[in-house]
């Protein structure tokens, strides 16, 4: 990896330097009020090499899918076709303005309906809609659908979700924004949904239940039916946090389990790239009881073509427009390229891959519960009282190969939670495998060499506490702390 | 199956080494009668027929790349230069995933270092975050902020009738837990979500007076439960508001200001931290990303220093490594829901990092003199086309001061104007958009009242031989 520390764009500018050349005014000019007007603009002033020459070298600051084995649990960080890529950049999608009348985009409308159908029939569903932006956006669309679907039926005294302590951070966090309590569900000896503990916390006061399954341990819900059935006993709905789909694509469908509403990550399970933290897309699939909650508008057939609908109690709209379009076209080409049978092929080889992998390195890091796993596995990272998770996280990177998550899920204390998706080889795995062991042998013999880690990278390692103390959040701010 | 390396023999050898006798196996424990369900999908299509299928869909759109296109409303038709898709292309950006291990990711973050510096200097604001899923998202959380400024004990939000109706209607979600009322000038309740609709989105939907003039109206009508008051500059009409005296009237009362923006507007004009908002909000999408049917965009998202810790968002900042190196990492994590969980200012877990990186590289590219250029051009070809549509035969443009219906003010408008037709705009549309020219938004698509009205967008990619063409056009349908 290239060794350097580069420079800021304010740090190269020079001025009268441009990337652009715009064309000429051609008509008249008309007088900007003076009181309106701007005094003064400050941007960094490049060639367009200098330009090219900077972004090329930042990115090759990057792990990435495209250079790296990249084991990030819990984001299925699987290949991102080229494909993909293609198809959403043809004209008609990229230069289609979001407000043409539908007349004259009936290419996207019908893109959106066959999308909708596609991953209604994916995960054994009435209807999606695929405004939401992103995973937690698409949670926070299915809570504000269960609090409607209770509030339009008179039953308002449900104020509490019901979330299992092994759930990402975004569930409780978006139970709060839909102005609910959350009650933590304890998990398990086998690292599933303490049974007991939910039928105790069942009552006319819950508004449902919020279930990741798989679960952030890699595991599945062995009683999902008899979790979901507690749940709708007392009157509540089960949301399904679409995370970890890509474990059971044409395995097994989340309607069929007594899910009433769930979120997709396109950009996990469909192969969406995850471009730095995003963009990524969260559609939402629901039943018959929450069909007329969902966010719209959503695309239905006429006589006339496609055309937008407002479901009839619909919670509104989560997004300006159409959902992240650019995405939706990448997640239908991928689905349209592996068809039902290539769907079910990638979920079984990212479950096979997830358990060679946990079968290569029990020695050293067995999982934490000793099943079967299903996409990804969590193992616990600390080595010794000196040689924690994020030093076998922050080695693993001067081998070339992206750390797993760590810490997470929180129920694990030092949590290495590893998902290799079907993407990869049997030899990287083997690879990686035999880095990790190397690791922990480190972890032996020269403790500080995981300590000090990472060496070979870029920049040795990085103060999360200084950041946060001195806060310097933009260029501007440079001048007043020394960097 | 090109997106699987492993062949069969790889499997059977992993099997043995995991010593299972099937890949069925794995599934044990999903319930036997539901597993391996039959899907009602067709079969794998080669990459061939793939493109051949996306682009028999693609040409069904009439794109701005095939017609004359004067659509703005939220999204609008800028240049693109070739380096932004180029560059942002790459996949060692497109397929990274957010910056959890900073020395593995130090060109997601230095680049989202970059995003938040620029975007300060063109907002005016002292904090930018790495950014939300677009505009109206991005307004939605600054109102959700605003309340928890006040520790949820404001409930009400003013908004005025400028904001775009969409946004509106994402604040309307956003808010709907929090019992916190949107009201605009004249509302006493906020409307319910059926009723909104039926009103055709915005039920402040018959105010096009003075935009001045309303937002001091709002300023006065704030008082000790109002979180803050929401405006938009350009508004939705594509006017330019004066915002001065504005927050000193909100500070005493602890109110703050919303501006909403447009990002290219400002290189010519004031930017909204120079009239004291305490928040500003935007949609990135003009900086170099894709009209892309609506989505991806880019929500911009800034605010004062002394408000950081209440800003919902990521975060980049500056700072060391063990050697003493400049680097860059994630901060003020414990805002964020991974770390507070219930107690997190908002529950997003992203942002938009590779429509920042493109925002962020068309800054770079334009520089000040090029953006400058860009809304210049907007500007002047804007007033031209709306003085050429004025002088038709049928048609005015109020916010050049037309005396239409009495006393209307002239407004100042950036790249955007509404046009007063002889016919109801759908047909217009419908009739201009078969010989290739989309000449503007139909009004009546929010507002009940407004089907005679055009909204027209006029930018850097409509030549004024395109302009001349709009005007014909519509001359013959007068």
């Amino acid at each position: 990896m290239r060794k350097e520390r580069p420079k800021l764009l304010f740090e190269i500018s020079r001025p009268g330097r441009r990337a652009v050349r715009l064309p000429e005014n051609e008509v008249p000019e008309t007088e900007i009020p003076a009181g309106l007007r701007r005094k003064k603009l400050t941007l960094p002033e490049l060639s367009e090499l200098d330009v090219v020459r900077y972004f090329t070298r930042l990115s090759q600051l990057n792990f990435s899918i495209d250079t790296n084995f990249y084991p990030l649990g819990s984001c299925t960080m699987k290949y991102n076709p080229k494909l993909n890529e293609a198809t959403s950049s043809l004209e008609g999608f990229s230069g289609h303005h979001p407000l043409t009348p539908m007349k004259f985009s009936q290419g996207s409308l019908e893109l959106i309906y066959r999308l909708q159908a596609q991953l209604s029939e994916i995960s054994g569903f009435a209807q999606a809609s695929l405004q939401p932006a992103a995973g937690a956006q698409g949670e926070l669309t299915g809570v504000l659908m269960i609090r409607a679907y209770h509030t339009h039926r008179g039953d308002t005294k449900r104020r509490k979700m019901l979330i299992p302590d092994s759930a990402h951070g975004t569930n409780p966090a978006t139970v709060t924004m839909a102005g609910y309590e959350v009650v933590e569900i304890p998990s398990d000896t086998e690292g599933n949904v303490d049974l007991q503990a939910l039928k105790a916390a069942c009552d006319d006061t819950v508004a449902g239940l919020m279930i990741t399954n798989p679960n952030t341990l890699g595991l599945f819900e062995r009683r999902i039916e008899e979790v979901t059935k507690a749940v709708h006993d007392c009157g509540g709905l089960v949301y399904g946090d679409g995370a970890n789909m890509n474990a059971i694509l044409g395995i097994l469908r989340p309607g069929d389990v007594g899910i009433d509403v769930m979120h997709f990550n396109l950009h996990k399970t469909f192969s969406t790239p995850h471009g730095g933290g995003g963009p990524g897309a969260g559609p939402v699939a629901t039943n018959e009881k929450l069909v007329e909650f969902l966010p719209g508008p959503i695309v239905e057939e006429s006589a006339d073509g496609f055309r937008f609908h407002m479901p009839k109690h619909t919670i509104g709209r989560m997004k300006a427009f159409h959902g992240s379009f650019g995405m939706l076209v990448r997640a239908f080409t991928y689905i349209l390229s592996n068809g039902g049978s290539g769907l079910r092929e990638l979920s079984e080889i990212a479950v096979l891959n997830a358990n060679y992998l946990k079968h290569k390195v029990s020695e050293v890091f067995p999982a934490k519960y000793n099943r079967t796993c299903m996409h990804e596995f969590v193992s616990v990272g600390k080595l010794s009282d000196r040689v924690h998770t994020m030093d076998v996280a922050k080695r693993l990177l001067d081998y070339g190969m992206h750390a797993p998550t760590v810490y997470f899920p929180l129920i694990v204390k030092e949590a290495l939670m590893i998902e290799p998706t079907e993407s990869e080889s049997v030899e990287t795995l083997d690879e990686f495998a035999a880095v990790l062991l190397k690791v922990a042998k480190e972890a032996e013999e020269t403790p500080e060499l995981l300590e000090q880690a990472p060496h070979e990278m870029p920049l040795r390692r990085l103060d999360e506490v200084y950041a946060a103390k001195n806060l310097v959040l933009r260029a501007q701010d440079l001048a007043e702390v020394e960097l | 199956m090109a997106y699987i390396a492993n062949s069969d023999q790889d499997r059977a050898k992993m099997l043995t080494a995991i010593g299972v006798g099937s890949i069925q196996e794995l599934f044990d424990d999903i319930p036997k009668s539901l597993r391996f369900p039959e899907l009602g999908l067709p079969a794998p299509y080669s990459e061939l027929d793939c493109m051949a299928e996306l682009e028999s869909l693609a040409v069904e759109n009439l794109s701005t790349g095939a017609a004359i296109s004067f659509l703005g409303a939220g999204a609008w038709n800028h240049f693109i230069p070739s380096v932004v898709p180029f560059l942002a292309g790459r996949g060692e950006f497109a397929t990274a995933y957010t910056p959890y291990q900073a020395e593995a990711s130090q060109g997601t973050l230095q680049s989202v270092f970059e995003y938040q510096s620029m975007i300060s200097e063109l907002i005016g604001m002292e904090v930018v975050n790495a950014s939300h899923y677009d505009g109206s998202t991005s307004l939605a959380e600054a109102a959700m902020m605003s309340v928890n400024v006040s520790r949820g004990k404001r409930k009400k939000v003013l908004v005025s009738g400028g904001v775009h109706p969409e946004y509106r209607r994402v604040m309307q979600t956003y808010l709907q837990a929090m019992e916190v009322e949107l009201l605009g000038i004249n509302e006493s309740s906020s409307p319910s979500p059926e009723a909104f609709l039926e009103a055709g989105g915005n039920p402040a939907s018959t105010y096009a007076g003075d935009p001045r003039a309303e937002v001091e109206a709002l300023a006065k009508a704030a008082d000790e439960n109002t979180a803050c008051v929401v405006v938009s500059s350009p508004d939705f009409f594509g006017r330019v508001i004066d915002l001065d005296g504005i927050a000193e009237q909100l500070k005493p009362k602890g109110v703050l200001l919303v501006v909403n923006t447009e990002p290219i507007s400002l290189a010519v004009f004031r930017d909204p931290g120079s009239y004291g908002a305490d928040i500003v909000t935007g949609e990135g999408q003009p900086l170099g990303i894709d009209l892309s049917y609506g989505g991806p965009y880019l929500g911009i998202f800034g605010t004062r220093k002394d408000l950081v810790r209440k800003m919902p968002g990521r975060l980049a900042g500056a700072t060391v490594d063990t050697e003493g190196s400049r680097g860059f990492v994630l901060t003020l994590n414990t805002r964020e829901q991974h770390i507070r969980r219930d107690k997190a200012t908002s529950n997003i877990c992203t942002n938009q990092a590779l429509m920042a990186l493109r925002a962020a590289i068309y800054l770079t590219a334009m520089g000040p003199e090029g953006l400058k250029r860009v809304a210049e051009i907007c500007y002047h070809r804007s007033h031209y086309a709306a003085e050429r549509i004025n002088e038709l035969p049928g048609y005015s443009v109020p916010d050049l001061g037309a005396p239409v219906g009495g006393a209307q003010p002239q407004s100042v408008f950036f790249k955007e104007f509404v046009v007063r037709t002889p016919r109801p705009a759908k047909d217009l549309i419908n009739e201009l958009a078969e010989e290739g020219i989309i000449p503007g938004l139909d009004l009546g698509r929010y507002f009940p009242g407004r089907r005679n009205e055009l909204l027209i967008a006029v930018t850097e990619m409509n030549s004024r031989l395109e302009i001349d063409a709009l005007v014909e056009a519509l001359e013959e349908q007068s």
